[in-house]
């Protein structure tokens, strides 16, 4: 309740400029995990830069998952139909209406969650793997 | 003695690089998303203020980044400014480091001359400055609420 009654004096640019720290502090912490990559696994970094400089899509999408890359695929259709349809409606972006903004917002919050829940799954599989290696024994009998 | 090691940490030494990458794009995109929902709340709920400073955006496209600084209040105004030229310092060196020290040399921006140590710089860099302006936005809305109070 307080948060709010703040937000209604606090100017415009100031509401901004919060939400610029916010993506300037995921990208730090990109940067910070890309470094620990380069360093672990300098083999792998190598590779993923080489198909990213490749310039081709499929190569990108051959270095995830099968099952991610295809959701990644779909959510970048989806995210571009979406912005193709808003941008057609308002060829200036001075002219969007908070409806055409709440839209690509969600639509980005729609595909984030597809790919997180994804992403989730990959990983629980990756630990039930481990798990079952783990509890491989030899029969020496 | 070394700490042990969770099985988190382990699990994310088997993760592909592509999938961690890909996990970092898809924080910075739920921020790109949670900035335009604040976009459109802020144009239904405060339209005259929001044309206000898309006038100021659009004044600044034109006269450069000094007009810019002019929407913002003083004291959080100069810390962006001292954050900026901070940074662009820092990205500098390293682009002057990865072309062996010339700042004439025509050699491209390889991300992939980049050696971690660099990449760590400009990530804390960008921690510190993201630190400092959050200390002072703080400090400027906690002004703003004693300003209300005291009215009242």
């Amino acid at each position: 309740m307080k948060k709010k009654k703040l937000e209604d004096t606090t100017p415009i640019s100031i509401v901004f400029l919060n939400n610029i720290l916010n993506i300037i502090e995921d990208i730090s912490n990109s940067l910070f995990e890309i470094t620990e990559i380069q360093t672990k696994r300098p083999f792998e970094y190598s590779e993923f830069i080489q198909a990213l400089k490749s310039k081709n899509q499929s190569n990108i999408l051959k270095m995830l998952p099968d099952e991610i890359a295809k959701q990644v695929m779909s959510s970048f259709f989806g995210i571009i139909a979406e912005f193709a349809y808003v941008k057609q409606k308002s060829a200036n972006p001075e002219q969007l209406t908070s409806e055409e903004l709440n839209k690509i917002a969600n639509a980005l919050k729609k595909e984030i969650k597809n790919i997180r829940k994804l992403i989730k799954n990959y990983k629980k599989n990756i630990k039930t793997n481990k798990k079952d290696k783990k509890i491989v024994k030899v029969n020496w009998d | 003695m070394a700490r042990k090691r969770s099985e988190e940490e382990i699990l994310e030494e088997a993760e592909p690089v592509s999938v961690v990458i890909l996990n970092n794009i898809v924080n910075i995109t739920e921020d790109l998303a949670e900035t335009v929902l604040d976009l459109a709340k802020l144009q239904r709920k405060r339209p005259q203020e929001f044309k206000g400073l898309l006038e100021n955006l659009a004044k600044a496209k034109k006269e450069g980044p000094e007009s810019l600084i002019g929407v913002l209040p003083e004291a959080v105004a100069k810390q962006v400014m001292s954050a900026v030229m901070s940074l662009m310092m820092t990205v500098g060196s390293m682009k002057q480091a990865m072309k062996g020290g010339s700042t004439t040399s025509s050699m491209p921006f390889d991300p992939q001359k980049m050696n971690p140590d660099d990449l760590e710089k400009v990530g804390k860099a960008l921690m510190e400055e993201s630190a400092k302006l959050d200390k002072v936005i703080h400090e400027y809305e906690k002004d703003l609420l004693s300003a209300k109070k005291g009215k009242k």
